[in-house]
C-alpha cells in the first residue's frame, strides 16, 4: 500500500432539519431524532469550530476533505448558511447542494453563483402526479423550472429519483421526459430506504422487481446515448454491478493491496454531519456516531467502532462471504429497512438470479483493535486513493496502456477479458501485476459508464 | 485469442484514453504523432477521424464534472481521486 496516497473524504452535512416540505417517504421526519435536531441547530461559530477541526484532520492524517454536499430539510432555511457558505469558498472547499426547488428566489441563485455552488440536486419520484403525490402538489413543476433557471445560472442542476414499488414504472419514462424536455444536467437513482415516513411504504419491491428495473434502466440509457443526447445517466446503486457482471462487462476483481475497490461509501469516503452535530455512518438510518465539536473527527471517524465494522467483512452477514463485497456491500439503510440490522442479509440483492454463478470467497478477518494509523491506512488503501497515488506510473505502464487500448478498441475483447482477468493476461503473456489488473478493471468499468476522464469514448463510439 | 487492431493502434488508444498531455500532442499535430506508430491505413483514418471539437468539449468539461465517482453529484476530481460522493441522502 502506498501511505503517500491521500483519501478523499466527503462531507455530507444536514445543515438544518427545517423543512418546508412533508415528503410521504422521507428518512427525516417521524424519525425520533427530527425535534432534537430543529431544537439543537448549530450555530455559526460551532459550524466553524467543525470545520476546523476538519482542517486539522486533513493535515494531521493526511486526508483530503474537498467536497461538501450541503443539504436538509433544505439548507436555505437555516440562517447562517449564507456565512457557512462563505467561509468553505474562503477555504477553497466546493460546495454542493441537495434541497428544494421552493426556496431558489433569484437572491439565492445569485448568491449561489457568487459563491461557486457547483451543483444542485433536487428530487423528482416520477411523472407529475405520482411526484406530486409523494411531495405535494406543484412540486413537479417547480423542480423542472427550477432545473431551467439553475441553467441560466450556469449551476449544473440534477435530478435524484427514489424507486419504491409504487413509482418503478416511472423510472424510465421520467428519465426519457428530464433528457428530451428539460435542463437536467444529470439523472440517477437509488432505492427507498424504509425509514421515517417510508415506513408506511406498505408495497415492497422485491429482487426480481429490483432486477428487471435496472436492466430496463441500461437499456434506455443506452438509447439515449446513442441518440447524443448529453443528461448524464449514471448507475448510482452497486447492484448495476451485477447485471454488468453476467453481461461480461465487470468483474470484482481485487487484491490484498486494497481494503476495499469501491461500494458504499459508510465509513469510506463520506463522513454525514447533522443540524445538531451529531455524526451518523449514514444520514438513512439511525447510526449515530459521535458529536462535533465536542468530540474531534479523527476520534469518530477513525476510533468509532460501527464504523470499524462497516469496514470489515466479518460484519456482514451474506456480503462478508461474498466475492462483490470489496466493491458493493449492498447498502447497508435498505437491508436496515427491512430488518433493522444494517449488517444483515440484504433482500433486494439480485445475485441469485444471475445466469452467471457469483462465487462466495472467504475474506481475510481484521481485528476491530486497531490503532487510529491503521485504521486511517485501511481507509486510505481504497482502490481510488491508491490509484490517484499511482497513476502517473500507471500511465507510462506500456503493458497497462497496450491492455487498455485493447479493452476500449474492441468489445469482444472486454468481454473475454472481464469473464476472467487473470486468465485474460495469463493466454496474452502481459507482464502486468495484480494491482495493475485492478486499475484497468476499474479505469474500462469506470469509462463503460461514461464517468472517467475519457477522449476517446467522446470522440469514437466505441 | 488472436487481436484483430495492430500493437500500436491498441497502444495509442490506450495513451490517448489515460494521458490527457499525450491526447492533446495528438490532437495538436496528429500526423507527426501518428508518423512514429505502425498503423493500418484502416486504423489511421479511425485515429484522424477523431474529433477535435468534441475533445476540446471534453476537456472543458473535465473541470465541471471531473467525476470519477458514480453518483449523480459529478463531484470529486480526476484522475482517479475522487471522493465518491452519496447522493442517496436525497431520499
Amino acid at each position: 500500500m502506498n501511505r503517500d496516497a491521500k483519501a478523499s473524504l466527503s462531507v455530507q452535512w444536514h445543515i438544518t432539519s427545517r423543512c418546508m416540505k412533508r415528503c410521504r417517504h422521507c428518512y427525516m421526519f417521524e424519525s425520533e431524532r427530527y425535534r432534537t435536531e430543529i431544537d439543537n441547530e448549530l450555530d455559526f461559530k460551532k459550524m466553524v469550530e467543525i470545520l476546523n477541526d476538519i482542517e486539522d484532520f486533513e493535515n494531521k492524517w493526511g486526508f483530503r476533505v474537498k467536497d461538501f454536499f450541503i443539504t436538509g430539510g433544505d439548507p436555505v432555511l437555516n440562517q447562517d448558511y449564507k456565512k457557512l457558505f462563505e467561509e468553505l469558498k474562503r477555504r477553497n472547499k466546493r460546495i454542493y447542494v441537495m434541497g428544494n426547488p421552493e426556496t431558489l428566489t433569484p437572491e439565492v441563485l445569485e448568491f449561489f453563483k457568487e459563491v461557486g455552488v457547483i451543483q444542485m440536486q433536487m428530487s423528482l419520484d416520477g411523472l407529475k402526479e405520482t411526484h406530486d403525490f409523494y411531495r405535494g402538489k406543484g412540486s413537479f413543476d417547480l423542480t423542472v423550472k427550477a432545473l431551467e433557471i439553475l441553467d441560466e445560472y450556469g449551476i449544473t442542476g440534477t435530478i435524484m429519483f427514489t424507486l419504491t414499488a409504487e413509482n418503478k414504472d416511472e423510472l424510465v419514462p421520467l428519465m426519457n421526459y428530464l433528457a428530451y424536455n428539460t435542463k437536467a444536467k444529470g439523472f440517477a437513482f437509488d432505492l427507498v430506504c424504509g425509514v421515517g415516513n417510508a415506513r408506511d411504504i406498505s408495497d415492497r419491491l422485491s429482487k426480481e422487481d429490483v432486477k428487471k428495473y435496472f436492466e430496463l434502466y441500461l437499456a434506455e440509457k443506452k438509447k439515449l446515448r446513442a441518440a447524443g443526447n448529453p443528461m448524464r445517466v449514471s448507475e448510482k446503486s452497486k447492484f448495476f454491478q451485477l447485471i454488468h457482471y453476467e453481461n461480461d462487462n465487470f468483474y470484482p476483481y481485487d487484491t490484498d493491496d486494497f481494503a476495499v475497490t469501491g461500494g458504499c461509501y459508510v465509513g469510506f469516503t463520506c463522513y454525514t454531519i447533522l443540524a445538531d452535530g451529531s455524526v451518523a455512518a449514514c444520514r438513512r438510518f439511525p447510526t449515530i456516531i459521535g458529536k462535533m465539536p465536542e468530540q474531534k473527527m479523527e476520534d469518530i471517524f477513525l476510533a468509532n467502532d460501527l464504523l470499524k465494522k462497516f469496514r470489515r467483512a466479518e460484519s456482514f452477514e451474506t456480503c462478508g462471504k461474498c466475492r462483490f463485497f470489496k466493491s458493493c456491500r449492498g447498502c447497508p439503510a435498505v437491508t436496515y429497512g427491512y430488518s433493522e440490522d444494517p449488517f444483515s442479509d440484504n433482500p433486494l440483492c439480485f445475485k441469485d438470479l444471475l445466469n452467471r454463478k457469483v462465487e462466495e470467497k472467504d475474506w481475510p478477518v481484521v481485528s476491530l483493535n486497531t490503532t487510529k494509523q491503521e485504521e486511517a491506512d485501511i481507509v486510505r488503501s481504497m482502490l481510488h486513493n491508491q490509484y490517484g497515488a499511482d497513476y502517473n506510473d500507471f500511465i507510462e505502464n506500456e503493458e497497462v496502456l497496450l491492455l487498455i487500448g485493447t479493452l476500449l478498441g474492441d468489445k469482444n475483447e472486454r468481454k473475454n477479458f472481464f469473464s476472467n482477468p487473470d486468465e485474460y493476461v495469463r493466454i496474452m503473456s502481459m507482464n502486468i501485476g495484480a494491482k495493475e489488473v485492478a486499475y484497468v478493471c476499474y479505469y474500462v468499468e469506470c469509462v463503460m459508464q461514461n464517468r472517467i476522464p475519457n477522449p476517446i469514448k467522446y470522440s469514437l463510439d466505441l | 485469442m488472436e487481436n484483430v487492431l495492430s500493437r500500436d493502434y491498441r497502444l495509442l488508444l490506450g495513451k490517448i484514453s489515460l494521458d490527457l498531455s499525450f491526447a492533446e500532442k495528438f490532437f495538436a499535430s496528429m500526423d507527426e504523432v501518428l508518423s512514429h506508430y505502425s498503423i493500418t491505413p484502416e486504423e489511421k483514418a479511425k485515429l484522424k477521424g477523431l474529433s477535435l471539437k468534441r475533445f476540446e468539449a471534453y476537456k472543458k468539461a473535465i473541470d465541471l464534472r471531473s467525476c470519477d465517482c458514480d453518483s449523480c453529484c459529478n463531484g470529486g476530481e480526476g484522475k482517479g481521486s475522487c471522493s465518491e460522493c452519496f447522493a442517496s441522502c436525497c431520499q
